[in-house]
């Protein structure tokens, strides 16, 4: 299957890349784009944001390996980004990991079996007076406990399922 | 115009415009650097050119290569501030390189070896584990083995397919020590270019697959020579161990090939080895050489003057061209001397130029045309008794229907370097010397006249075209041809030839010699989209 966007998406790129004067600088928006669409960012993906900013593969791959919040693999439904910085750190962020890794059975950086949920670490996520606290796609989860983790994961689980019925 | 600075409180004038680091290595002041390339856009990664600035505020450390020189500026590149600072930068390069220097090519000419022998020389102070990276021999390319963990992140290599080639295949992805050169999986670094990212690697990251493990660079002695692959005429080193030609690498001129050759060029070097011929053939059938100079004497002193026709060859020096012509004008009908080229080839906007011959201007000068309508009605017609072929394989590159009217001549002789098959169907052939193993001139096709010195010398009985037609010139007691050497053939011929200034062969200068010339509009070499290098070619330091 060959990666293309839809043809909306394909115009929102249109209207990024105007924006700047030269079009390798809407690199970063494409594969925002390209995140939302595809998922994740695989090597097809970025050829083909490649063809559309028209630069160099490589000069693509460079820059997705550079940051941490593009993924290269393939995540899950919920992906969680839990803080291990200092600020949470200190509040007990330790146990946030462990319950996590405990109610998933996932390691950082892996996914479910069932594909609902990634997990991974991250740095600061400027949220410290709510420490500690995670991040499950867009939202943020705050001044968590272990307790508070399980009925979060069991929530999501329960939402899932009442999307699919 | 010039400005005057102090380097290491010695007062100097450096042109205007021009860097620290060039400044320096210009004035024999060592200065060691990595990722500075000349031809290249500053990068200033590497950190190992620091220099100390006097300034209002006292001693500032700078990075030499990203500074320009100005009126009046002190700069210190040997006190102890600048050397700490240059040999710290290098201890950081070398923390996670790995000591593979016995297998590694690049020993020998590795510039962290040599830096670290100048420069270095300290104990390593590493506490924490090493860290191993990437992998050790990735084939990246038709031409080309990457080794990651050896890479010390000049970027020089990238820069180069960015800026040169403009073909953007390299890159470095991940962060920190853990940041790796690398191609999009998958894709291949094989542009016409790709070797040159070996030559300019100052590691042993990026080596060449014709010569992986094939000789170390300490055993290679270098000679000055041309390539002989297009009209373009880069500069060269031919390396050569035992009479074996292992690689040719650019010598730089900021004129012609800065110091890029392509692929075609580099890989030439299996020709000088390979398929050579030794020894004179008769029909096929190698014979006594002295039996077929007389054979061929008689045929040549019996043939009437107009029935001779000649092939003179762009490949062929212009030493070797002039003594042809020489024979022709003193002996037979000048007329029936005439060139065969091969058909446009390949090339670019970089080097490679479609004319796949060095010396197609030399020719050109000597008033030797191609090949005329005339010339074919006559051989049509069947006119000619003896053809005279000197270094011209016309049998790879001409029509087969003009072949077989060239083939129908009764008597062929033949002067060439390379085994063929149509030996068979030529009366006489002679091996010559191939260029890598003579004296002469070529003169490219942006006018410069360029000599090619003799790299190795396999085959000591056998002799330059040149001097083989002087010598058959001689026993047919034609007077004028007193040659022994190639070096007395130009010294004659730049005498003879009003288009020359009157030089010796010795006087050429090594980067060549401009003559004003029409030589059909080929312009310099363009290097598109390469920033302009203005006085930055400083007499005396040659580029690696």
């Amino acid at each position: 299957m060959s990666v293309v966007f839809k043809k909306e998406v394909l115009d929102e790129f249109e209207i990024i890349a105007n924006r700047y004067p030269t079009r390798r600088a809407a690199l970063l928006p494409a594969l925002w784009l390209a995140q939302r669409e595809f998922g994740y960012l695989s090597l097809e993906v970025l050829d083909y944001i490649a063809q559309i900013v028209k630069i160099s593969p490589v000069q693509v791959y460079e820059v997705a390996e550079f940051y941490t919040l593009f993924h290269k693999k393939p995540v899950g439904k919920y992906h969680l980004q839990v803080c291990r910085t200092i600020s949470c750190a200190l509040n007990g962020a330790l146990d946030i990991q462990r319950a996590i890794e405990a109610h998933l059975h996932t390691k950082p950086g892996e996914i479910t079996h069932d594909k609902l949920f990634s997990y991974e670490l991250v740095e600061c996520l400027a949220s410290c007076h709510t420490a500690p606290c995670m991040r499950i796609n867009e939202d943020y989860y705050e001044n968590l406990s272990p307790e508070k983790v399980n009925e979060i994961l069991n929530q999501l689980v329960k939402e899932n399922n009442q999307n699919a019925i | 115009m010039t400005i005057k600075i102090k380097i290491n409180d010695q007062p100097l004038e450096v042109p205007e415009g021009i860097n620290i680091l060039e400044a320096a290595l210009g004035n024999q002041i060592p200065l060691e650097h990595f990722c500075y390339h000349r031809y290249l856009p500053v990068a200033g990664n590497c950190r190992t050119c620091m220099v100390e600035l006097e300034g209002p505020r006292g001693r500032a450390l700078t990075i030499a290569c990203n500074t320009k020189v100005t009126e009046g500026m002190v700069i210190y590149t040997n006190s102890p501030g600048a050397q700490t600072a240059q040999k710290s930068a290098l201890e950081f390069l070398l923390l996670d390189h790995p000591l593979d220097c016995p297998i590694c090519d690049k020993a020998g000419e590795c510039k962290l070896q040599d830096n670290y022998m100048k420069y270095g020389l300290y104990d390593s102070e590493r506490m924490v584990p090493r860290y191993f990276k990437g992998g050790k021999d990735l084939s990246i390319g038709e031409h080309i083995i990457l080794d990651q963990e050896r890479c010390v992140l000049c970027t020089r290599c990238i820069r180069f397919v960015d800026e040169v080639t403009e073909t953007s295949e390299l890159g470095i992805i991940h962060r920190g020590h853990e940041s790796t050169l690398t191609t999009f999986p998958g894709k291949a670094l094989d542009n016409a270019y790709s070797g040159n990212t070996t030559d300019i690697c100052p590691v042993g990251a990026l080596t060449l697959k014709e010569f992986r493990f094939k000789q170390r660079v300490w055993f290679l002695k270098k000679t000055e020579s041309i390539c002989t692959k297009c009209a373009r005429g880069c500069n060269l080193w031919i390396e050569q161990n035992r009479e074996t030609v292992f690689r040719l690498m650019p010598r730089e001129n900021p004129e012609i090939n800065r110091t890029w050759i392509c692929n075609e060029g580099r890989m030439s070097f299996n020709e000088i080895n390979d398929h050579r011929i030794v020894k004179s053939q008769l029909y096929g059938q190698v014979d006594d050489l002295g039996s077929m100079v007389e054979k061929i004497q008689n045929i040549l002193e019996g043939v009437e003057k107009e029935k001779i026709l000649g092939i003179a060859s762009p490949w062929a020096t212009l030493e070797d061209n002039f003594i042809l012509r020489k024979l022709f004008k003193n002996r037979w009908n000048l007329d029936h001397l005439v060139s065969l080229l091969p058909p446009l080839g390949e090339s670019d906007s970089i080097l490679r130029l479609p004319q796949k011959y060095p010396n197609g201007v030399g020719l050109q000068v000597l008033e030797i045309p191609e090949l005329s309508k005339s010339i074919i009605e006559k051989l049509n017609d069947r006119h000619f008794e003896v053809l005279l072929v000197m270094e011209n394989e016309f049998w790879q590159f001409a029509s087969l229907e003009l072949q077989q009217s060239l083939f129908t001549i009764k008597h062929i002789i033949v002067l060439t370097t390379h085994q063929s098959d149509v030996f068979q169907k030529i009366e006489a052939v002679f091996p010559v010397r191939a260029f890598a193993e003579k004296y002469g001139t070529l003169i490219n096709a942006m006018g410069y006249l360029q000599k090619i010195n003799p790299a190795i010398n396999s085959y000591p009985e056998i002799v330059e075209s040149s001097i083989f037609i002087a010598r058959l010139a001689q026993k047919m007691k034609i007077p004028g041809f007193e040659f022994e050497t190639p070096v007395e053939v130009f010294n004659a011929l730049s005498q003879e030839q009003s288009i020359f200034p009157k030089i010796r062969f010795h006087q050429i200068p090594s980067h060549g010699l401009f003559i004003p010339l029409d030589t059909n509009g080929v312009a310099p070499a363009p290097f598109s989209g390469h920033q302009k290098v203005d006085n930055v070619f400083v007499r005396g330091h040659q580029f690696k």
